[in-house]
């Protein structure tokens, strides 16, 4: 099977659900993966390719989940605009963070990501004429759109699950543009030799302040995707650290750097997230956490890039170190 | 080892994937999600042993209309996305007739949000901010107190008692929903009776020194200090520096959780002496019923209950009520509708008080729908002495004198 063949494949199975099912369950739990494979592709650009970890991606989740809210509820701005500027939002936000913090590499690095969230979360408690502080916001109904003739019922899973799909498969398109790219030959020197890279050439701040840019314009769709499905918000929610850690295990599980690893990592994250939780009810967290320790030690490459290692009957390749 | 790993995760997998032990069938599903694991697992264990007891009086007296109920605990691990799905789940799933619980107000808002989307009644029990119940939402039902209800006791006493009005007043808070809507609605009523705020000062939860606080609220030099603390550290953080800094205002008032634990006064010991606590509202205890109540739960668990097991305990009654006046057809969801409109003709006592769900205006001008309409009754002022917390105001409620203005310190 071409590799070309097997994207496809996963694209088909991504938007398949909702023409096997109509159980508003099952599809709020599909909903939940592709939410989850767009944080993890978005995360992945910046972290797979460059190498760079980074543990506030949250922030930009946040920032874009708040503009969207608050673009609806002070102008009325319909959904659609909304994301899109949510994600123009976090883009914006993103830059001064990539500035200051892409000055530091490696784990200074991550530790400023880990602070610049931190201290985003704490303006959005604080600055309460703009957020409404600690109480949040909550959206109590959506405005009646009608596309080509037909009235869009939000009260239903289905344009939820389109819209999200769409997003999903935008990031990993992204994500396959960024592997053919220039710019993914840049971040994939820097991931290897950053000295080497600045050497020959490559003005690496520059490529990894754009990948972060994109980064969080993605991060920032999927932040404002929260806030319309979920229709409260509040910096508990949006901003923790929690949010950020998942993303990358998402990313990690799947497999770094590659264009259907969020994906993977993300079905099988939220599945067995929600066997293990109905199956034991209060001992899930051990198990959940114990299958991660199995996953890292064992599939140092992440599922899919284990996977398609085997089907191509390559030998264990070196894991992936930053 | 590697074999046996694989073994390992593989009947694990076939463990998980093997049918989950079916509900027992044809009961009355009550559907709670609560935090089991996560920061919050201790409450969401105290609503379990609060359920569990009242369910098991309720089938022990043969049930309700000749069905027996059940209550479907469900973990959200305090994380409001996880709230959301266990609402959807426990109501398209498990297809429940009725939720309650939820124990934080970010999660209560979540399964409120969907409960709404999805007709299906909650019954709120504990979460207590004031949107919950102000956003018109018409399935959404709560028996306790709004968070801008909790000072109305302290509102009472200082209107009430000779000399007692504040000349100025001090408030301190923790930066989260519970913190601000306390602070905001004490504030709103000092105002209201020109006190002056000489310090309004936010805090993060679980701040470790309050002495730099205290020394900007020394320099005020109220006649009141308010503090409001959702966690019993800061509680007990709060009122050491204050007293180790010297401010002295003629009462020390604490609201919120952190001031009713005993916890505070093992702390502080005689530091703790006569500071008020705005406590939560966890039923009358003058009253036997609800005596004979505490005894019994203390009996079976060998724990006192507080607010959140009354709440607990009393809600499975709320609703049993309602279920007991409808007739369900097994059609879901005209039950679920039928069920909503037994609930708007609530009119009963619990352990917790008297219960009527109403549409009216909160102390903050909130609009609120099937809030409990005895919710400003709800409200107590207790005292620190000796070392145990004894009701004082409003007089109905009270269990001992109260000490004001407070001895200990010198002014």
């Amino acid at each position: 099977m071409s590799r070309a063949a097997a994207v496809a494949l996963v694209v088909i199975l991504m938007m398949a659900p909702p023409l096997l099912t109509a159980n508003s369950f099952l599809l709020h739990l599909g909903i939940t993966m592709l939410l989850w494979t767009l944080l993890g592709a978005s995360w992945n650009l910046l972290g797979g390719f460059a190498g760079q970890v980074s543990f506030g991606h949250a922030t930009f989740f946040g920032v874009g989940a708040y503009a969207t809210m608050l673009l609806y509820l002070r102008l009325g701005l319909a959904p659609w605009y909304g994301l899109a500027l949510g994600g123009l939002a976090a883009m914006l936000v993103s830059l001064p963070i990539g500035l200051i913090c892409f000055r530091l590499r490696g784990p200074y690095f991550s530790l400023s990501t880990l602070a610049v969230a931190e201290i985003v979360r704490l303006v959005a408690l604080n600055w309460e004429a703009l957020t409404n502080g600690p109480v949040g916001l909550l959206i109590t109904g959506l405005p009646s759109v009608a596309l080509g003739g037909r009235v869009i019922n939000w009260e239903s899973k289905l344009p939820f699950y389109c819209v999200i799909a769409a997003l999903a498969a935008l990031a990993m398109a992204a994500t396959r543009q960024l592997s053919r790219a220039r710019l993914g030959a840049y971040l994939v020197a820097i991931r290897e030799d950053e000295d080497a890279a600045e050497a020959i050439g490559i003005d690496t701040v520059r490529a990894k302040v754009l990948t972060l840019a994109l980064s969080a314009f993605f991060t920032g769709l999927g932040g404002g995707f929260y806030g319309f499905y979920y229709r409260y918000v509040d910096p508990d929610a949006v901003f923790p650290i929690a949010l950020s850690v998942e993303m990358v295990f998402i990313a990690v599980v799947g497999g770094l750097s590659t264009v259907v690893g969020p994906v993977i990592g993300a079905v099988f994250l939220t599945s067995i997230g929600e066997l293990f939780r109905e199956r034991f009810q209060v001992g899930h967290l051990i198990f959940y956490g114990l299958f991660m320790m199995l996953a890292i030690r064992y599939l140092p490459e992440g599922i899919w890039g284990s996977l398609r290692r085997a089907l191509a009957g390559r030998p264990r390749a070196e894991p992936w170190r930053s | 080892m590697r074999r046996f790993l694989v073994l390992a995760l593989v009947s694990g997998m076939l463990l998980v994937a093997a049918p989950a032990p079916a509900a027992a069938q044809d009961t009355l599903k009550i559907g709670a999600p609560q935090p089991m694991t996560g920061p919050d697992a201790p409450f969401g264990d105290k609503f379990k042993k609060a359920y569990g007891m009242a369910v098991e009086e309720i089938n022990a007296k043969g049930g309700v209309n000749g069905k027996k109920i059940e209550v479907i605990i469900d973990d959200h691990q305090a994380k409001n996305a996880l709230a959301a799905t266990v609402a959807e789940k426990l109501i398209t799933q498990t297809k429940v007739l009725v939720l309650t619980g939820g124990r934080a107000s970010g999660q209560a808002v979540e399964i409120a949000s969907v409960a709404q989307r999805l007709k299906t009644p909650y019954v709120v029990d504990h979460p207590s901010a004031d949107i919950i119940t102000s956003k018109g939402f018409e399935w959404v039902f709560r028996n306790n107190p709004t968070g801008s209800i909790y000072p109305q006791a302290f509102n009472k006493f200082i209107t009430e008692v000779p000399g007692a009005m504040p000349k100025s007043a001090a408030v301190v808070y923790d930066n989260t929903v519970f913190g601000k809507t306390i602070a905001n609605s004490a504030m709103t009523f000092l105002k209201s009776k020109n006190v002056p705020i000489v310090n309004d000062e936010a805090y993060p939860v679980n701040s470790l020194d309050f002495k730099p606080l205290m020394t900007k609220v020394k320099a005020g030099n109220p006649d009141f200090l308010l503090m409001v603390a959702v966690a019993t550290t800061d509680a007990i953080l709060l009122t050491k520096h204050a007293k180790e800094i010297g401010v002295a205002p003629r009462a020390f008032v604490g609201f919120g959780g952190g001031f009713g634990v005993e916890d505070l006064a093992k702390e502080l010991g005689p530091q703790s002496q006569n500071v008020f606590s705005s406590a939560a509202w966890s039923g009358n205890p003058n009253d036997p019923t609800v005596k004979e109540f505490y005894k019994k739960f203390h009996d079976k668990y060998g724990i006192w209950p507080k607010e959140h097991e009354v709440e607990g305990y009393a809600i499975v009654y709320v609703i049993a009520d309602a279920l007991r006046r409808s007739s369900l057809g097994g059609n879901l969801d005209a039950d679920r509708e039928t069920i909503r409109q037994a609930l708007l003709k609530t009119d009963m006592t619990t352990v917790f008080g008297k219960v009527k769900f109403g549409n009216w205006a909160g102390p903050l001008g909130d609009k609120y729908t099937n809030q409990n309409i005895y919710s400003p009754d709800h409200s107590v002022l207790a005292q620190w002495l000796d070392g145990k917390l004894q009701n004082v105001w409003p007089k109905s409620n009270a269990e001992t004198n109260y000490v004001f203005p407070d001895n200990t310190v010198k002014r």
